[in-house]
């Protein structure tokens, strides 16, 4: 393949028709523009990913209409033709030149219009991205009662636009990269230029950099990419559909990673403080925010713990308990032919299964499938007395729980490790899940997320900044006056407070 | 990656609190009852006051040389051969505070928890769950110091809501009417409850604010003294409740204790497998600083980088060593013992020796 084009428009051509051989939907429209010397043009682009009443009217018909290009003589018309194209004929607010034979073969392939002019070294680039798309929508996966209903959709563009119109600063930088050798996808890294670490940064971009693939679907991929432990069940990146908490992570020092084709936006650094944060306790009330913060944090012992600490305290130690909720337990049970290990995971997996059925089949279909699974198996089998009432409530209570933990990668990461505390409490009772919790304490402290410790702001580092304000409390929006430590901002303040505010 | 391999104050703190504690703080009240009787917390003071003149030397070995790791100072002080001598008695009684830690816990476990599961199998499950957080770097650990440090302040708060209705002050009394001949053998027993901070040697130097000596001085005070109080009030809480008489003859008074704690209309009754659980993380939270140090000396006795390295060929050593006593009276007669004479050269002696010579070595080159 020649490196640089030529002169000859025809031989441009050639290449490109030979690189594009076999697929369909290239489009080559070649024109002849001139009264009295016709000079031979040719417009490339790839059909569906460009705006084509764009090209049609804006170009096309503008070069063939255009007064001075009809009337060009042969005198000094080299020096001039594309100066005339570009600077006159031409309507589209996006032009650029180019001479280098594959980078145009890019810039065809991510939906821009290429002009070849016959006699030109230069090929002009004419920005017509217009494919279909989804409109923005309510995110699906992080609905608010209060609060902007916008989210994210595939397009790298719109997605950018909706920070910007949140933060209309010079400091928020959106850089951009390619990912993939065959997908060539764009990665865009954004953050605010004054608050961002810049060691976090470059580790950020370096990783980016890094990657040698041939093609990325979707943000998750980049994230399983770019992250410190890629072993490890819990995901050391948040994801958000929503625009404003990327804008509010941005805000804290924070930079978002927004792959194209894909509605997540990654945030980094994530710890568990942040996994907990959701968006919507920005605009409740705090007193219910705190509230709710608590909550999932009961969520998240009840989400790990329940099923094996059901096992150790009925086949080991019943006498934890009161004796009358013994007796009350031991009767439940008398019917049920199992150990309460197999119990437990034949009720677990009973779950796992209506869950994942749940997932794949959405809709009516899917609701029905609750309905069937969660009541009627669960009535039918306490009835058949092959489970516990009891351990039913237990399993209940676990899954919903799961689903309180606003990051959904950190419950599921949660699911796996409560099927390795139940083996545990299996074979060791109360002991055996202390064993679990110890593995399990030591695997969260050494993750580390882009150099911060996975466990802040509770890994003992900014305590004294009082990052327990906006991670374990949810103070009222008054209190946050440093944003968080963690992310180790340039631009430590965040509000001066000048309205006095009356308590009494 | 750029690797924080640094540890904070904070972290300090609760790295020292949650090392040090850990079967002393079941035991101690019955050995203060038996070495001195009603006038215990006068050992138990004197013993937190050793305590803090040892971490202050251990501050100043890092304040003469600074920069420099223990083991570098160690060399430059001692010498290649006396050093090593030094710390390989130091790795032994790491060994041995670890066989005598996880056997503590395999019986205490098999006496509240798990009654008819051997005691090995407690054991090497114990020492395994271990080694996986023994393996990673002084940051880890501090971390994990201080994610225990407040589950055993919470912890020992509840025990003192809930046990104080039920004691009787006037257990404790009557006060200084103590031999004075036994002093020295309680205070020795008392001190032996709150090594466990010789953690700093490894740790100071990755402080975070290891140029401002004097702020590692003061959290390090500050964890021995919280350490100090948790100790007198265990101890005053056992001695009311159950009086001396009765207190001398209980090995582990804390359990018995929590046994009596009665909560109505509760979900739970009895709070002592609860309590064995939480102990278990506590005595983990004393493990795994020990278990990294014993690590750390091995790979600088061999000239290793890497510590991990020598973690999983310690396994077997340490559950050799927990089954040599026979049964829980031997844990203190021939563990114990060992760790008591092994401590004395290697927490107090050989800091002292290096602080002296350090000493001794800044006054030359300033008569120089």
């Amino acid at each position: 393949m020649q490196k640089i084009i030529l002169k000859d428009i025809e031989n441009n051509l050639k290449v490109i028709e030979e690189l594009f051989k076999d697929c369909y939907d290239i489009i080559i429209r070649r024109i002849e523009v001139g009264d009295v010397y016709r000079v031979k043009m040719a417009i490339v682009y790839i059909d569906g990913l460009i705006n084509k009443d764009h090209i049609s009217e804006y170009t096309i018909g503008a070069l063939l209409s255009e007064e001075e290009v009809k009337n060009f003589s042969l005198q000094g018309f080299k020096s001039k033709l594309t100066d005339i194209i570009y600077k006159e004929v031409l309507y589209s607010s996006e032009l650029s030149e180019e001479h280098h034979m594959d980078k145009i073969i890019d810039i065809i392939l991510s939906g821009d219009t290429v002009l070849f002019i016959d006699g030109m070294e230069q090929a002009i680039i004419i920005g017509s991205k217009g494919w279909a798309t989804r409109g923005i929508s309510e995110p699906e996966t992080e609905t608010v009662v209060r609060g902007p209903r916008e989210g994210f959709t595939e397009v790298l563009k719109i997605n950018t636009t909706l920070i910007r119109r949140r933060i209309r600063d010079t400091n928020l930088k959106i850089t951009m990269q390619k990912v993939g050798r065959r997908s060539k996808t764009d990665v865009a890294v954004i953050y605010m230029d004054d608050i961002v670490d810049k060691g976090v940064l470059q580790e950020v971009n370096e990783r980016i950099r890094s990657i040698d693939i041939d093609a990325i679907q979707d943000s998750s991929m980049l994230e399983n990419l770019i992250e410190d432990n890629y072993l490890s069940a819990f995901p050391q990146i948040e994801n958000t559909e929503r625009p404003d908490s990327v804008a509010a992570a941005l805000c804290e020092g924070r930079i978002a990673i927004i792959v194209d084709n894909s509605p997540f936006a990654l945030i980094v650094p994530a710890t568990i403080g942040t996994l907990f944060q959701s968006s919507e306790d920005y605009y409740n009330r705090w007193t219910e925010s705190q509230i709710l913060r608590s909550l999932r944090l009961v969520a998240f012992f009840l989400c790990v713990l329940s099923p094996a600490l059901y096992i150790s305290i009925i086949s080991y130690h019943p006498g934890i308990l009161p004796t009358k909720l013994t007796y009350y337990l031991a009767a439940s049970r008398i019917n049920v032919p199992f150990p309460s290990v197999v119990e437990t995971f034949l009720m677990e997996i009973t779950i796992e299964l209506i869950r994942e059925s749940g997932t794949r089949i959405s809709g009516p279909i899917g609701t029905t499938i609750g309905i069937v699974g969660g009541l009627i198996i669960g009535q039918a089998a306490v009835e058949a007395g092959i489970v516990s009432s009891i351990l039913i409530i237990i399993v209940a209570v676990t899954t919903i729980s799961s689903f309180a933990i606003p990051s959904y990668e950190f419950a599921s990461g949660l699911r796996v490790w409560r099927f390795l505390l139940i083996i545990f409490a299996a074979f060791l009772g109360l002991y055996g899940v202390m064993l679990g919790l110890i593995v399990l304490i030591t695997h969260l402290i050494k993750l580390n997320s882009f150099g911060v410790p996975f466990t802040s702001p509770y890994s003992g580092l900014g305590i004294s900044q009082g990052e327990l304000k906006d991670t374990l409390f949810k103070s009222p929006i008054q209190y946050l006056e440093e944003r968080p430590t963690f992310t180790k901002p340039r631009n430590k303040v965040r509000m001066r407070r000048t309205w006095k505010d009356e308590r009494d | 990656m750029r690797e924080t391999n640094e540890i904070s104050s904070v972290q300090i703190r609760g790295l020292i609190v949650s090392t040090v504690i850990g079967v002393g703080i079941l035991s101690l009240p019955n050995k203060m009852a038996i070495a001195i009787g009603n006038d215990g917390w006068i050992p138990i003071i004197l013993g937190g006051i050793f305590s803090i003149i040892n971490v202050f030397i251990i501050n100043k070995i890092f304040q003469i040389y600074p920069n420099k790791d223990f083991f570098e100072i160690g060399r430059e002080a001692l010498g290649k051969w006396v050093f090593n001598f030094f710390i390989f008695i130091f790795f032994i009684y790491n060994m041995a505070v670890m066989a005598s830690l996880s056997r503590n816990l395999a019986e205490l476990v098999k006496a509240f928890l798990l009654e008819t599961t051997p005691p090995e199998v407690l054991i090497i499950t114990f020492i395994l769950a271990t080694t996986y957080i023994a393996r990673s770097e002084i940051q880890i650990i501090g971390r994990l110091g201080y994610h225990i440090y407040p589950i055993i302040i919470v912890s020992i708060i509840i025990l003192i809501i809930f046990s104080l209705p039920s004691i009787d002050y006037t257990n404790a009394l009557p006060v200084f009417q103590f031999d004075i001949s036994k002093l020295p053998k309680a205070v020795l027993d008392s001190y032996f409850s709150f090594v466990g901070f010789e953690i700093l040697l490894f740790a100071i130097p990755f402080a975070e604010d290891r140029n401002n000596n004097s702020k590692i001085v003061r959290t390090s005070i500050s964890a021995i003294i919280i350490v100090t109080i948790i100790y007198l009030v265990v101890f005053f809480l056992t001695l009311s409740q159950y009086g001396l008489h009765s207190l001398q003859r209980q090995a582990f008074p804390t359990i018995s204790l929590i046994k009596e704690i009665d909560l109505p209309g509760f979900f739970i009754e009895n709070l002592d497998g609860v309590a064995m659980a939480i102990w278990t993380l506590v005595i983990f939270a004393t493990m795994a600083p020990t278990y990294y140090s014993a690590g750390k000396i091995l790979s600088n006795l061999f000239a290793v980088r890497e510590h991990g390295f020598f973690i999983i060929p310690m396994i077997p050593i340490i559950y050799i060593f927990s089954l040599i006593p026979q049964n829980v009276l031997q844990i203190e007669t021939i563990l114990g013992t060992t760790i008591n004479y092994l401590g004395i050269i290697s927490v107090v002696i050989l800091p002292t020796l290096i602080y002296l010579i350090g000493l001794f070595k800044v006054r030359r080159r300033a008569d120089e």
